[in-house]
């Protein structure tokens, strides 16, 4: 995804400008989400079965009827790994129930060269999220 | 002479196009895919399931997503269907446009299924949402390299998502259900909670509060 989006804005930068400058994708933190201590944020960085046991920890130890397991662009695949294990490990006593919504991210753009023309400028782009609730159904 | 220029000025155009054009490479069969000890993937089947959503009307229109499709094709079809084609041939149906449609995707095309239908709520409006999780059994057949006598299935699962998007409404009690433009809500609702839990640490920076915090406990 990052490769493609890198020349997805250089064709963009090439379209109208007429002598492309330098410049540095940096992406920014999506924006802040809330936190409860029931959210899990599913990332692609660390161990599945690290992601795993937490949430596992959570509705065993932790005392949680429900918790929220959130995923954004490629860690979605993740977060419904997630889910489905919780529930197929536990005996179908878990339900899921999934929402999904896009998250606006922002890149910014920095020439590399001071001195030349370029700008700094910023970019928004969507990306697709998912938050799937786990949860012991009331009885 | 003067014939022959533009001749060559031809000529020379002709070769630099053909080198543009990507050259035909020679269609070679593909490698047998050696697995596991020598066998060889035969055959890969999708096992029926049942409907995710039990209850909906038969011909509702099921996109199914995969790894190589085109937001773009998919997204051009199922609008044109949703929104109801200007003088459709098809009677009622088409002219008003469809009521429901489901989108489905598994493995890697997940994220791609879940895109479509963040596009078509963001363009149709007022759709009602469900969206349903589950594994999807994938069977392989194996056979062996050498004597192609033993066999092996294997059954292998992937995740997968079926979203529904309704025009009419939908129950709201099954797990799974959005209502339309439910994204602020969403937020909303989480964010007030998560302000109550917040609120007992000390304010700054994260990184201070967190140590703080800590230092606390």
């Amino acid at each position: 995804m990052g490769k493609k989006q890198e020349l997805r804005i250089k064709n963009w930068l090439i379209s109208f400008i007429m002598d492309p400058v330098e410049y540095t994708l940096r992406k920014r933190l999506p924006r802040k989400l809330p936190k409860r201590r029931n959210d899990v944020y599913v990332n692609m960085k660390t161990d599945f079965r690290a992601q795993l046991a937490r949430c596992q920890k959570l509705l065993d130890g932790g005392g949680h009827r429900e918790i929220c397991v959130h995923g954004l662009g490629l860690a979605i695949n993740r977060a419904i790994n997630i889910a489905l294990q919780l529930q197929a490990g536990s005996q179908g006593a878990l339900q899921l129930a999934a929402n999904t919504s896009t998250v606006e991210l922002v890149d910014d753009l920095e020439p590399e060269d001071p001195d030349e023309s370029g700008e700094p400028m910023t970019r928004t782009r969507n990306n697709s999220a998912i938050h799937i609730k786990v949860f012991y159904p009331e009885p | 002479c003067q014939k022959i220029v533009p001749k060559h000025t031809h000529l020379y155009f002709k070769v630099d196009l053909n080198l543009l054009k990507p050259t035909p490479q020679p269609v070679l069969p593909p490698p047998p895919k050696l697995g596991q000890d020598g066998f060889r993937k035969v055959c890969r089947t999708e096992e029926d399931s049942p409907s995710p959503f039990p209850g909906l009307p038969p011909g509702v229109l099921e996109m199914r997503v995969k790894e190589g499709s085109k937001i773009r094709n998919l997204m051009g079809f199922a609008m044109a269907r949703m929104q109801g084609e200007k003088g459709g041939s098809e009677g009622g149906v088409s002219s008003a446009g469809l009521r429901q449609v489901v989108f489905t995707g598994s493995g890697r095309a997940v994220t791609k299924t879940i895109t479509c239908a963040e596009i078509m709520k963001r363009k149709v409006g007022r759709l009602h949402q469900l969206t349903k999780l589950r594994y999807k059994v994938i069977k392989e057949v194996w056979e062996s390299a050498e004597g192609g006598t033993s066999e092996m299935t294997l059954h292998r699962t992937v995740p997968s998502i079926s979203i529904l998007l309704s025009k009419d409404p939908l129950d709201p009690q099954e797990p799974g259900y959005q209502p339309p433009e439910a994204v602020s809500a969403l937020w909303e609702g989480t964010g007030a909670e998560a302000a109550q839990t917040t609120c007992k640490r000390p304010l700054g920076p994260f990184g201070i509060s967190l140590k703080m915090h800590r230092i606390i406990c």
